[in-house]
């Protein structure tokens, strides 16, 4: 059998496993063995312990876990609630009320957060019931959400950008930290939108009243201030040079333990039930990441990665022409394939390209995670679409339709970022080693 | 019990899912729960003692170094050790619980039976690629035993012993794919409309 057969048929296989519904990792992994056995029998399968043993025994991806349970257990605290509570007395004033408060809500959550679906579904949860029972409108209402909830992986700390990080070797603090100027950026673009739709048409959103007292004041900035805090200490610590990723995971989650018991409802059930989602959630991803090494074996013993690279860097693209390539790649695929494993499937095949083109790794991170951003609100798998119409039961086209302008404001960030790689590069140059 | 609504034969891909598909991909979540038996309770717990071990320890590090500036000098291999711990041991109670990520686009569009039988077909495809992983992780902790492989770092830890969790977990994930089948071919022989699958 031919290289080029072989290869067709892994990939065939590989994208009906993934569209017929197999678990994505597997989906992965089995035409990935199947390659290896194609290319050098059962010898071949001969380095899997070690690679395995190589890839997971990382102390970067302890990460992962640590984040994931500093998320869960603001959530099991009941702190993730009360922040859109207080949001709601101090942004709720500006035009758009508790949409404001929504795309307020994500940016923060997801400051504590490394996933977009755990930002959509807690905010989600807390807002969609008053927003409807306030009479706001449904589409704009859960578009907002979907699309604030996937500030959740471009604002530090992020689960693709560990992932992307790991593969590459790029510093992952300093890919946390070049989100933060997009993701702000975003942020207001988001906020910008909201207000001049409701400035436009006032019926989509009624007008809210801020805090009616000094004391009520005082007590939405106590509701929003642990968040603040734990940014403080763990992204401020990584900053400056002070603390690891890890040691501010750590950090973040025996502050999240402290402010749970002392401000919020944390109580050892809740922590239990924090550290089993913390189990489910991680297990996916890591799972996910062993896969991926599995298939990048697989390329490596084919010498698919060298092919690939040598086609994209033959075809002589400009730097503009390979972004709109990625562009179109990206799309597709988003429609097609689950979050994380679009990052562990592309990044092995373009990583390599990137120096031909004078790309900056940190940079490509960035832009990455926006194209995933995109890919998580668009149909008709984007998770976040589910993960709201799953919290409030109403229409699905109502939640796509809603996100519509908030695709077109992604694109806007994705260009600006790539214009001026300074958004996302200007800060990393300024951290402390 | 709800049933899915028939399946729409010519649903564009890049049309949005309608309701009846929305709700079918609830149904087969639900349905891919399975009860926890022992052995993906016992990995659970093992897994959470890690991710537990993993927080204590880089914590008592981080005191220490801050406080007396003083480092056990542990925390970054044990704590890659437990990672190896919280990979393999959960990947069982993950898959009784549902948690791996999925396309579901396609699976809601199918009949209960063909859903059922699709899922042992993946079931048969993921047991084989487990038992062979399953295979190179127990030839890899052979090895370490039989040549007694060290660590090169200041606990010399004999790397069977961390080595270890990469074998049991994929073999515990090995008999949790045996149940999901068991349960699949449960469904598959249920009458249609008795519910269930």
């Amino acid at each position: 059998m031919s290289p080029e057969l072989q290869l067709l048929i892994v990939t065939v296989l590989f994208l009906g496993l993934l569209m017929a519904g197999m678990a994505v990792p597997f989906a992965i992994t089995i035409p990935a063995l199947l390659y290896l056995l194609m290319q050098g029998g059962v010898q071949a399968l001969n380095s899997l312990g070690l690679v395995t043993w190589g890839s997971m025994n990382s102390f970067v991806l302890t990460t992962v876990p640590l984040f994931m349970l500093m998320a869960e257990i603001l959530s099991a605290s009941g702190l993730s609630t009360r922040i859109y509570g207080g949001l709601e007395k101090l942004v709720a004033k500006l035009p758009g009320g508790l949409l404001q408060t929504n795309i307020a809500g994500c940016a923060i959550f997801a400051s504590v957060s490394g996933s977009s679906i755990a930002t959509a579904a807690s905010i989600g949860g807390v807002a969609l019931p008053q927003l409807i029972s306030r009479k706001y409108n449904r589409a704009l209402a859960a578009g907002s959400l979907a699309a604030g909830g996937t500030l959740g992986i471009l604002i530090p700390p992020s689960f693709p950008m560990i992932i992307y990080g790991t593969f590459t070797e790029t510093s992952v603090p300093k890919l946390f930290i070049a989100g933060v100027i997009p993701g702000l950026i975003m942020t207001a673009l988001f906020m910008l939108y909201v207000a001049a739709h409701v400035m436009i048409s006032p019926s989509v959103a009624p007008r809210e009243t801020g805090p009616r007292s000094f004391g009520e004041f005082i007590r939405a900035v106590v509701d929003v201030a642990p968040f603040f805090v734990l940014i403080l200490v763990t992204f401020g610590g990584l900053y400056f040079g002070v603390v690891t990723t890890t040691e501010a995971a750590v950090i973040g989650c025996i502050l999240s333990i402290v402010l749970g018991v002392t401000l919020g409802d944390l109580t050892l059930s809740g922590f239990v039930r924090a550290m089993h989602n913390t189990i489910y959630f991680s297990g996916n991803i890591l799972f996910l990441i062993l896969a991926a090494y599995i298939f990048s074996v697989a390329l490596s013993f084919g010498g698919v990665g060298e092919k690939v690279t040598a086609f994209i860097v033959g075809l002589h693209l400009s730097k503009f022409e390979f972004y709109i390539a990625l562009l179109i790649l990206f799309t597709i695929l988003g429609c097609l394939i689950e979050s994380l494993g679009m990052i562990v499937i592309t990044v092995p095949l373009l990583f390599p390209v990137l120096s031909s083109y004078g790309i900056d790794p940190i940079l490509f991170g960035v832009v990455l995670v926006i194209f995933i951003e995109l890919g998580q609100i668009s149909p008709p798998i984007g998770i976040n679409l589910f993960v709201i119409q799953s919290i409030w039961d109403g229409k699905l086209s109502e939640v796509v339709l809603g996100t519509i302008p908030f695709h077109i404001i992604m694109f806007i960030v994705l260009g600006l970022v790539i214009f001026w790689p300074d958004l996302a590069l200007w800060l990393p140059a300024r951290m402390s080693n | 019990m709800h049933v899915a609504s028939p399946p729409r034969k010519t649903e564009s891909l890049v049309t949005p899912p309608t309701e009846h598909i929305v709700d079918a991909m609830r149904e087969e979540r639900r349905q891919r729960v399975l009860p926890e038996g022992p052995v993906e309770w016992t990995c659970k717990v093992l897994s959470e003692i890690a991710l537990l071990v993993m927080l204590v320890l880089i914590a008592v590090d981080i005191a220490t170094r801050w406080l007396f500036n003083f480092s056990f000098e542990v925390s970054d291999e044990v704590g890659g050790y437990m990672l190896v711990v919280i990979t393999f041991l959960s990947l069982s109670a993950c898959l009784a619980n549902g948690s791996f990520h999925e396309v579901e686009f396609v699976q809601a569009q199918l009949a209960p039976r063909a859903r059922a039988a699709s899922r042992l077909v993946f079931g048969m495809l993921a047991l084989a690629a487990s038992a062979l992983l399953a295979w190179q992780f127990v030839r890899l902790e052979l090895s370490s035993w039989r040549f007694g492989d060290v660590a090169p770092s200041y606990l010399q830890t004999p790397l069977w012993l961390p080595r270890l969790p990469m074998a049991i977990g994929m073999l515990a994930l090995c008999f949790t794919i045996v149940r999901t089948l068991l349960a699949d071919l449960r469904r598959l022989r249920q009458p249609p409309g008795a519910g269930g699958a």
